[in-house]
């Protein structure tokens, strides 16, 4: 019980700092003039790239002994996890109607406006998305066995890995499911509650820019001081350990064919996760069927292991033998795990809609499919793409669930660089990292051109 | 009419991703020897026989659920042909659930017994050394691995979590060789003496090259690699004098999976795990393994296994007392 | 044309419609009037079927369409148009694109299409507005949209939530002007909410006053 007091203890401590910091990037991102302030966007989202394993051994590089010990894993899952908050903020302030700014503004400055305005609007949206931050922060496993600091999930893990003891592993895992029940009871009596409508901006609506004026010198110091410091300095680490082109080459050869699998999965895997979760988010918002998002975040909150290993007894057999020993089984896991995130992105969207918007389409004699079709989805394109990416980004980095569930010779290239790690030369480790950064963020860049062009 | 076609685009995708065709000739191997060292032996076997070998590889025991787990999950209806496990407990934990089915193949005949499964479910070959690597700057080196309990190393020494992998092994020996309660003053002076614990092996092996610590018990691979790259470090074989238990040795195991999908292939790429040229491959690899095979060569580093003094195990035995002190080792790790 | 028999309806124990009764006739002109949160909207939703009641009938054109708890015919089939407060001019769409919404819908041809968008937008006072983005309007101009939006697919009811209250005086009087030269042209029957009397003094047949219980 003390441990699983403990890591609730250490998942507020660190989902505390990543909002916080999160919500400071998205808020000056979005809404100043800061120089670079998209590349510094694309920047600060690095460390969601990587497995979180591998964000913790370029840390221990530079750190070194301090790093192992609470603190520690409290800076590296706050790094690795701060990009989610910050993107939402992003998305969130981006599709804020200014016209609630600009009569503030009248009677105030921007940073008053900024704090009695703008973020309490958005702050039960950005509730939503600290729970996703605390449930990953809860159920990482991978940081805290590196940075040697045990939790309530090394817990589970161990009686999984060590001792092969599934039933205790099933026990302990209902206590997380008492905790998300506990949250979403939070949620529904003190947070929806308070959701506003702020959809869309007025015809003025690039001009709620804020001017930085004699702090951007600072600001723009202090955000790349951090930048350099925990995203670039590690990232340069593992460039620079990996020495030369031909690593890089001897990496291709050995990884190349698991390469185009994770990009096919993940590509898959993330569109159906898209189109289920606005499905999904949806039927919440019209039927208030919350049990659907009880079940979403418990997937979402669960031990990767208990996850696969009951997909295994459950696909397993002579009759679905044909879903188990394909990817299929595979994209099923991912869905089960990652859905709840895009969830939460298309229900604190769907939020914003007004419900005049779905009924002026009713009464001019449009069905629900049409409604959905036609007007509630174009106006969500903001959440399909960042759930898109979302998505893609954390299929691809998945080993716990895909190790237990790729058939033998179909790898993925997360699992494969988890393989090669043990007693491969360090060199090679650090060029198939390198390589795996590269990969994923070619859609992030995609994912900006689209932007621009929607 | 568009979404039938991307639904049938994306099944016939996964048909192309997935290289799970019934017809083939092929063999299913899940293997928890580490990749780099186990690929290439596996890749050799497939040019000498054709037989395509589809293989499930493991991470460092600490890092994943691992290839056990699956098998365990997959007893319904196995997918594995052939385990290629890289300690003997995980052999016989699958021995005592029902998993293996009995083949003795003509190679394991040369196999010392004590290596090998009596009722022929499992055979070892291949095997490494529980040995300390050392800071060679260091005045005093540790003899025994009780050493880890003597005051002039307080606060010094480094050790593998006791949980997972080889470490494991070798503690379930002390259980078994010296009894409960002076196994358990061993764990619980461990602490007092300040050992610290790593996340595996090759990460204690990290800390006594950077002298962050002065020495650690590992597997031979990892001292032999870190010795390769001329590392400052020595290993020393523990507990070689008169009167104490001797090296812990550990084989590699291979076993055949009961009930499996492709029987005369898997009995195939046994054979060969158990051969010669398999143990020679594996001891000139930078795993450098010791043959258990008369006559093969282990790596110039290490000597015959005829040259240490090895400490007598029953590994059934050892898989019976992990299962028995599981509640205390989790206790001690602060689970 | 629109019948209410004994309506109740409730929100949050508050009564809003206690055995409430009201015939309407084909093409006349209501307007109700209240003070705010005395039940106008919900008046028009009930009829509208976006909300049901309590207890109670409703019928149009002589046909039961909703009574006690059940909606029984939906609100795309009641031949209704409404313009909401709050306009809903979906943003992703230009003014065609939100005129022609419920043409596509009923599956009028693109070429009768166009001709409808641009004669409604000549009866509005906005030829030439076609491509126009939604967020690049005026006030009025939003108020034009909303109004030929909901008249160009000819419903026999129409329903208006204080379609005027974000407007000023002058286009007040404006607006008011065109939508008593619409309804006498297409002889729509207007339900039309407001808390505005001299708005319902220019409009209405009759004015019907919501009070609260």
């Amino acid at each position: 019980m003390m441990l699983f007091i403990d890591t609730v203890f250490l998942s507020l401590i660190t989902t505390f700092i990543a909002v916080l910091f999160g919500v400071f990037f998205g808020v000056i991102f979005e809404k100043t003039t800061l120089a670079f302030k998209h590349t510094f966007l694309i920047l600060f989202t690095l460390p969601l790239l990587l497995p979180p394993y591998i964000t913790a051994l370029s840390f221990s590089e530079l750190f070194g002994e301090w790093l192992f010990s609470f603190k520690g894993v409290v800076l590296v899952e706050s790094v690795i996890y701060l990009p989610i908050p910050m993107l939402v903020t992003f998305l969130l302030l981006k599709n804020i109607n200014s016209s609630h700014e600009d009569s503030a503004r009248i009677f105030c400055p921007w940073i008053c406006v900024l704090q009695k305005i703008t973020l309490p609007l958005i702050l039960p949206y950005l509730f939503l998305v600290s729970s996703i931050v605390f449930i990953l922060s809860f159920g990482n496993y991978s940081v805290v066995n590196f940075l040697r600091y045990n939790t309530f999930i090394s817990k589970i893990f161990v009686e999984f890995s060590a001792f092969y003891e599934y039933k205790s592993s099933i026990i302990l895992s209902l206590l997380i499911l008492l905790m998300v029940f506990m949250i979403l009871w939070f949620e529904k009596n003190y947070i929806k509650k308070n959701y506003a409508t702020l959809f869309y901006s007025s015809r003025f609506k690039n001009k709620n820019l804020i001017e930085l004026k004699n702090f951007k010198y600072i600001i723009f110091t202090f955000i790349f001081v951090l930048l350099f410091s925990f995203i670039l300095l590690p990232i340069i680490t593992l460039v620079i350990n990996s020495a030369s082109l031909s690593n890089y080459i001897k990496a291709f050869e050995l990884v190349s064919d698991s390469i185009y699998r994770s990009i096919i999965y993940s590509s898959i895997g993330a569109l159906i996760i898209t189109l289920f979760s606005f499905l999904i988010a949806l039927i919440i918002k019209r039927k208030q069927l919350h049990i659907l998002d009880f079940a979403t975040i418990s997937f979402f909150a669960l031990p990767s292991s208990v996850i696969a290993i009951g997909l295994i007894y459950l696909f397993n057999n002579s009759i679905t033998s044909f879903i188990y020993s394909s990817p299929i089984i595979i994209i099923i896991a991912y869905i089960l795990k990652y859905s709840a995130l895009s969830n939460r992105i298309f229900s604190a969207n769907l939020a914003q809609l007004p419900h005049s918007f779905e009924d002026s389409a009713k009464v001019l004699g449009a069905s629900k499919i049409y409604t959905v079709l036609h007007i509630t989805a174009p106006l969500l394109k903001g959440s399909f793409l960042l759930s898109y990416f979302l998505s893609f980004i954390f299929l691809l980095r998945d080993t716990d669930m895909t190790m237990l569930l790729y058939s033998a010779g179909n790898d993925t290239f997360a699992v494969k660089l988890f393989t090669l790690m043990a007693n491969s030369p360090q060199e090679m480790v650090s060029a198939l990292c390198v390589m795996m950064l590269l990969i994923i963020l070619t859609p992030i860049l995609l994912w900006l051109i689209l932007r621009k062009i929607f | 009419m568009k979404y039938i076609f991307v639904v049938l685009l994306m099944i016939f995708t996964f048909n192309g991703c997935s290289k799970n065709k019934q017809n083939e000739n092929s063999v299913v191997i899940y293997v928890s020897e580490d990749r780099v060292f186990s690929e290439p032996i596996l890749k050799d076997f497939e040019k000498k026989t054709g037989i395509k070998v589809k293989a499930l590889y493991d991470t460092e025991e600490s890092k994943s659920t691992g290839v056990v787990n699956k098998l365990i999950a997959e007893k319904n209806n196995p997918q594995a042909d052939v385990y290629w496990a890289n300690e003997p407990i995980r052999a016989e934990i699958l021995k005592q659930k029902g998993l293996l089915a009995k083949y003795i193949s003509k190679n394991s005949k040369t196999i010392a017994n004590n290596f090998k499964d009596k009722d022929g479910f499992w055979c070892g070959f291949s095997a490494r050394a529980r040995v300390f690597v050392v800071d060679k700057s260091m005045k005093n080196y540790p003899k025994s691995v009780f050493d880890y309990l003597d005051k002039r190393f307080k606060d010094k020494a480094v050790i593998a979590n006791p949980l997972f992998g080889s470490t494991t092994a070798q503690i379930s020996a002390i259980f078994v060789k010296f009894g409960d309660e002076k196994a358990k003053l061993f764990l619980n002076g461990l602490k007092k003496n300040g050992v610290k614990i790593s996340t595996s092996n090759g990460e204690s092996a990290d800390f006594v090259v950077k002298k962050r610590y002065a020495f650690s018990l590992v597997d031979s691979d990892d001292a032999i690699s870190r010795i390769r790259e001329k590392k400052d470090i020595k290993m020393i074989y523990p507990d070689q004098r008169d009167g104490e238990m001797g090296c812990f040795i550990i084989p590699n195991v291979v076993m055949l999976i009961a009930s499996s999908k492709h029987e005369q292939n898997a009995k195939l790429l046994i054979e060969y795990l158990l051969s010669d040229e398999v143990e020679a491959k594996l001891a000139l690899a930078d795993c450098a393994q010791i043959p258990l095979h008369e006559g093969v060569k282990p790596p110039h580093e290490l000597k015959a296994l005829s040259d240490i003094k090895v400490m007598q195990v029953d590994y059934a035995k050892l898989a019976k007392k992990l299962h028995e002190i599981e509640v205390f080792l989790k206790e001690w790790a602060g689970y | 044309m629109i019948k209410l028999k004994n309506i109740t309806k409730q929100y949050d124990s508050k009564k809003l419609f206690y055995n409430f009764s009201l015939d309407i006739k084909a093409g006349e002109k209501i307007v109700i009037l209240g003070v705010s949160g005395s039940g106008k909207s919900t008046f028009l939703r009930l009829i509208a079927g976006l909300e049901k009641v309590d207890s109670g009938e409703i019928y149009l054109d002589n046909k039961l369409v909703s009574k006690d708890d059940s909606i029984l015919v939906d609100t795309d089939k009641r031949d209704i148009g409404f313009v909401f407060q709050d306009l809903a001019l979906w943003p992703h769409f230009n003014v065609f694109q939100n005129i022609e919404f419920g043409l596509k819908i009923k599956k009028i041809p693109k070429q009768k299409r166009v001709e409808l968008v641009k004669s409604i937008l000549e009866k509005v006072n906005l030829r030439g507005f076609e491509n126009r983005a939604i967020d690049e309007l005026s006030g009025g101009q939003k108020q034009r949209v909303a109004l030929a939006r909901t008249l160009v697919v000819k419903p026999k009811i129409v329903l208006m939530d204080e379609p005027l209250s974000s407007l000023d005086k002058d286009l007040n009087l404006q607006i008011l002007d065109e939508i008593f030269t619409l309804q006498k042209e297409l002889n729509f029957t207007l339900l039309y909410v407001t808390h505005n009397k001299s708005e319902a003094d220019f409009l209405a047949d009759r004015v019907v006053t919501i009070k609260s219980v």
